[in-house]
């Protein structure tokens, strides 16, 4: 295969990995020993969470340089193994640029989580969560169908607008309301447990775990990148339930 | 001891709903959800001896380390996917919404007690994460350079 080529496939699996969740350091070292298996001289991968840039010395001395840019993550842990598996193929048998390409394809157009399976899934975990932080079964039941209620239209928003700080904001003033309302009607006894088990769903504990796992590995870009955007969407999240208690008199 | 029994399930219960949202399937799922029932495990075990945050929360991200490496090699998948799943009992997300409220609220002694919680929890939880799997990468290495050396 023609390095240029090679380099587009390596790329390619590299933004996909990058989207599905896996980190920097990976995503780097996945590129770099694709190119090495096929016989570049030299690579040099720079990688930040929203962007690749690679540059490739061929046997005869070319150099090649593609970039990526990230605009959109959606964690998938089936397509990272699968991306995994193939990265590791390619190393040990260097197939021909077909059967990559066809590889490729397969994995990108693999069944992603139903939506319906999504709202399912989501109203257990705020439920659990619920019952996590202390809450009882009646708050538990509470979390369970706003869970439910408040992905299924977090996916609807996200088809009208792309704006995650907003949508965040919205979803946490609707999580907020329904708790106080249930506490208010008397089915709840304390609606912080209910919101706190929901915002489990939508606060971004996990990146921000990772980006200080980034930070110590030495990715000192990504890590603060993601650091900055964790917190910031924390922000939205309680400007948005603080907003809601305000609203229905809850708190001032 | 029956809130740590329900605090298990429920741990085991998110770890698997989030695994699940994040397209897993099958048996991988499963151990997964495992993953964060151990970590969570693990968790309470060092709460009954120590009163220390940070020791608790890196121990219990170490054991989640530990099984999602041996998980990773077992069902030759990528060790993140069962670190990630391991470690959604321990990410302080709830502390950092708090912490965020407080700032809101503009009350700054909770804020400032929130806040140091969330970054001593996130930083012990990827401090043990960065130790446990740098210790399994030296084992690894080690075994690798004394096989070859006995060979050669």
């Amino acid at each position: 295969m023609e390095m240029n080529q090679v380099l587009t496939f390596a790329m390619e699996i590299g933004e996909w990995m990058l989207m599905s969740g896996a980190g920097v350091a990976r995503v780097e070292d996945t590129i770099h020993r694709i190119c090495k298996a096929y016989g570049a001289r030299e690579t040099n991968v720079f990688s930040i969470t929203s962007s690749i840039v690679t540059t490739v010395q061929d046997k005869d001395g070319t150099m090649i340089t593609q970039t990526k840019r990230i605009r959109r993550y959606q964690t998938d842990f089936q397509k990272l193994d699968k991306l995994n598996t193939l990265s590791r193929y390619m190393c040990k048998q260097l197939p021909e640029a077909e059967e990559v390409r066809e590889r490729i394809r397969t994995i990108k157009e693999g069944e992603t989580c139903s939506s319906r399976k999504q709202i399912a899934v989501s109203a257990l975990i705020a439920g659990a969560f619920t019952i996590f932080f202390g809450g009882g079964a009646a708050e538990g039941m509470i979390a369970f169908l706003t869970g439910g209620l408040v992905i299924f239209f977090g996916n609807f928003m996200k088809r009208l607008m792309t704006n995650t700080m907003f949508i965040n904001f919205v979803s946490s003033f609707f999580v907020a309301s329904a708790a106080w309302l249930a506490a208010k009607s008397g089915f709840a006894l304390d609606y912080g447990t209910v919101i706190i088990g929901n915002i489990m769903l939508l606060v971004p504990g996990v990146a921000f775990v990772n980006s200080l796992r980034d930070m110590i590995g030495g990715d000192m870009m990504s890590g603060i990148l993601r650091v900055c955007e964790s917190v910031l969407l924390a922000v939205f999240l309680a400007g948005g339930s603080f907003a809601a208690l305000v609203f229905w008199g809850g708190v001032f | 001891m029956e809130t740590a029994v329900l605090q298990l399930i429920s741990s085991f219960t998110g770890s698997f709903g989030f695994a699940a949202l994040y397209n897993l399937h099958g048996k991988k799922l499963w151990s997964a959800g495992l993953a964060g029932m151990i970590s969570w495990l693990v968790y309470l075990i060092f709460q009954s001896m120590t009163e220390n945050n940070f020791l608790i929360n890196m121990f219990a991200a170490m054991a989640a380390t530990i099984y999602a490496e041996l998980m990773a090699r077992i069902l030759k998948t990528p060790a993140t996917i069962y670190l990630i799943s391991g470690i959604i009992p321990l990410v302080p997300g709830g502390d950092l919404y708090y912490t965020m409220n407080y700032a809101i609220a503009k009350d700054w002694h909770l804020f400032y007690l929130y806040g140091q919680k969330t970054v001593i929890i996130a930083t012990a939880a990827a401090g043990g994460i960065m130790m446990a799997s740098s210790f399994y990468r030296l084992c690894q290495e080690m075994r690798h350079y004394f096989n070859k050396k006995s060979i050669g």
